[in-house]
């Protein structure tokens, strides 16, 4: 664990200040207060991201510092997607969500800029990363809506608006995970020859996506009536996530033709 | 038979999952054998069989969820595709159908040649291509060096303090730490030194606690040391000195092409008459070589200037240092072959002018940490038994060629005395039906989860106007 003290490493740790206070606001009862410190993340993770974009002269992306960064600058916007247009609730849940995927791009991930090697020199370099990143996250809340369900939070009716959220957040991301999914088929062709390698990363991909399907399976043949398996299945969907982006790249249990995202 | 097909999927789906992380721990190679194994086939065919299933147990349903169809019909064309594609497929069809192809391996073509030979990853030749392939050309595109300005902040060598210095060429800027200012005249990325008509390198002998001597780099120069007590005579004298082999069959020679590499041969005698070769080279970072306690050194011929060489992957940059008090003066920056970076002290460039700021600071052009921006193979497609070109492509990582059912796509490359790539060969036997199968996968996605809901909603909405 390092402190970083460059211009960019300050703009995350002032990001992460505004949302400790904002969860701090949220779990004092102060909605408004924890809504726009929320809120006031977002354009300095944006600043953050734009002064990465000029200084690799290529979109941020490459590396685990990168994606974590522009995961952490994705959650606010999408979070506001998902409460308007997709039934999500608990804000608080998905600050912490926030706080977690900035952490290791704060103080863990090396933030050395690197050039781009000719596996990446692909204009399916920016979809596929971004289809991802997109997926996850929204894949990660409905994971947290599936928590807060499993948890009993709420009154009499926020467990079956929790379980309708989990379902809306899931049938957002799912396209996306297999748009991802379908893009790096294409790219592994175009790169490596061919359009499926058994790449460890490419097999915890396709258990995420597996595990996704799965939850669609079961909840669209049973419905809203078995809220505690479908929640299971969105939780162990997100843990197979977690395992996708960061014990794959980090393990040495995973030598792949991925290792160039370390 | 609706609840047997869905009990069916989920154990396909979680078998499916759980061989899969299985297979992530036993590595790439592995995984691969695994999922192509014979009871592997069996478990694809039954897969096949469970989504067939499904389509078949509730048709009617299906057919007015299109979304769910091509779900469903698109893994199995997926499935399809792969199969036939794969090495088990090709070398069936080739011993049923006759159609002789090569399912993958590796092609290796030397500049200026051509082959057909597909080799296996451990070097076994596999099959012939039924077209030749012919390498005209292959170039590395690098990234530009990076420019560091260093200055030392205790006694220690690596008590330094370093800086990253932007540049660009014509643009002029203050060496950090200094008053000096510096201008990139001229960058050019891949160079090889150019010495004056006639100029060599020269053998410099440091006998411990003697003066050095210096001998001019020409076959059969010789000299001989009192103590030690030696004979040197140069035998050879090299301009790409490379090694192959090892051992017994260590052979030493000097390559056509590919990097400067500078050396001398110099035969050793000693006291009692016994003869030694050793050898001299200029590479930046190599140890001197030591006989007997007497250091033998190569000197490089004095620079006249540099010409592009793209074999070489050493840059060049030409420079204009403006000291502050001072006139200025302009050089070349010119990389050793093989090394990964070069100095300028100002205080040994710009002497009396050098200022108190600069006087231990360091200007350092270096590799970054990723120099090659990409690798290309500029390649022609010959018809067998002629040397006509039927197709010629540039190859690049991300840019495959295409042609006669195979792909090509760029590997890897090396040097042994010449320059040859190494293509990765594929045949792409059920590819269409792959992409077919994900184009139907991902189809059946957005409109199962995001057209059906947004009709969904739209329907609801009350009409507007008193509709």
């Amino acid at each position: 664990m390092a402190i970083k003290f460059s211009i960019l490493g300050l703009l995350i740790y002032a990001a992460m200040a505004l949302w400790v206070l904002s969860a701090g606001g949220y779990a004092l009862r102060r909605p408004r207060t924890g809504d726009w410190l929320f809120a006031s993340g977002f354009p300095v993770l944006v600043a953050a991201f734009i002064m990465r974009w000029i200084e690799v002269e290529h979109a941020p992306l490459q590396n685990m510092f990168e994606v974590f960064v522009c995961l952490g600058m994705l959650t606010y916007p999408l979070w506001c997607f998902a409460h308007r247009f997709l039934g999500a609730r608990g804000p608080a849940i998905n600050v912490v969500l926030g706080l977690i995927v900035l952490f290791p791009a704060g103080f863990v991930f090396h933030a050395e800029p690197q050039r781009l090697p000719p596996a990446l020199q692909s204009w399916l370099f920016i979809p596929h990363v971004t289809s991802y990143m997109v997926a996850y996250m929204i894949l990660m809340m409905a994971g947290g809506q599936a928590a807060l369900q499993l948890a009993g939070l709420g009154g009499n009716k926020e467990p079956d608006r929790l379980e309708a959220s989990t379902y809306r957040l899931v049938l957002f991301g799912f396209p996306l995970l297999t748009g991802g999914l379908a893009l790096g088929a294409l790219w592994g062709k175009l790169a490596w020859g061919d359009w499926w390698n058994w790449d460890p990363k490419e097999l915890w991909s396709l258990t995420t996506f597996l595990a996704f399907l799965g939850y669609l399976h079961v909840r669209s043949q049973y419905g809203a009536r078995h809220p505690i398996l479908t929640s299971v299945l969105a939780i162990v969907g997100c843990a197979a996530i977690v395992i996708t982006l960061l014990w794959v790249n980090l393990s040495r249990m995973f030598p792949g033709m991925h290792s160039y995202a370390n | 038979m609706r609840t047997l097909a869905l009990w069916a999927s989920w154990t396909a789906i979680a078998a499916l999952a759980a061989l899969s992380i299985l297979a992530a721990f036993g590595g790439q190679e592995r995984a691969k054998t695994l999922f192509n194994s014979w009871p592997m086939v069996v478990f694809w065919c039954l897969l096949i069989g469970v989504l067939a299933g499904g389509i078949a147990s509730c048709p009617r349903q299906l057919l007015l969820r299109p979304a769910s169809l091509a779900m469903h019909l698109g893994p199995i064309l997926i499935i399809v595709g792969a199969m036939l594609g794969s090495d088990k497929a090709v070398h069936l069809a080739q011993r049923l159908l006759d159609r002789p192809a090569i399912p993958s391996g590796v092609v290796s073509i030397y500049r200026g040649e051509d082959t057909a030979g597909v080799y296996g990853r451990d070097g076994n030749l596999i099959g012939q291509l039924p077209f030749p392939l012919h390498l005209d050309d292959f170039r590395i595109v690098y990234y530009p060096w990076e420019l560091w300005a260093a200055t030392p902040t205790g006694p220690r060598p690596q008590d330094l303090k370093a800086e990253q210095i932007p540049w660009r060429v014509g643009h002029e800027f203050t060496v950090p730490f200094t008053q000096t200012r510096m201008t990139v005249l001229e960058y050019v990325e891949s160079v090889r030194p150019v010495y004056a008509q006639g100029a060599a390198g020269q053998l410099e002998i440091r006998p411990p606690d003697a003066p050095a001597i210096v001998l001019p780099g020409k076959v059969g120069q010789e000299t001989a040391l009192a103590a030690p007590a030696i004979k040197v005579r140069i035998t050879q004298v090299f301009s790409r000195l490379q090694v192959a082999g090892s051992g017994p069959q260590l052979h030493v020679f000097d390559a056509d092409e590919g990097p400067e590499n500078p050396a001398f041969a110099v035969e050793i005698t000693d006291a009692n008459g016994a003869a030694s070769t050793r050898y001299v080279m200029s590479l930046a970072g190599m140890p001197p070589t030591v006989v007997s306690g007497a250091e033998f050194h190569y000197l490089p011929a004095a620079m006249t200037g540099v010409e592009p060489d793209p074999s070489t992957g050493s840059p060049a940059m030409r420079v204009r240092l403006r000291p502050a008090d001072g006139n200025s003066v302009e050089l070349w920056l010119v990389v050793p072959a093989g090394a990964d970076k070069v100095a300028l002290p100002l205080n040994a460039l710009l002497g009396p002018a050098a200022q108190e700021p600069q006087e231990k600071a360091t200007v350092w052009l270096a590799r970054g940490n990723t120099p090659v921006r990409q690798y290309q193979s500029y390649v022609s497609v010959l018809l067998k038994g002629d040397n006509l070109a039927v197709d010629r492509q540039e190859i690049e990582v991300n840019h495959p060629l295409r042609y006669g059912g195979y792909s090509f796509t760029q590997d890897s490359w090396g040097q042994d005395g010449r320059t040859y790539t190494v293509l990765g060969v594929k045949y792409d036997a059920g590819l269409e039906v792959v992409c077919v199968g994900f184009a139907l996968v991902f189809a059946g996605a957005l409109w199962f989860c995001w057209g059906r809901p947004v009709l969904a909603f739209l329907r609801r909405r009350p009409h507007a106007h008193g509709d």
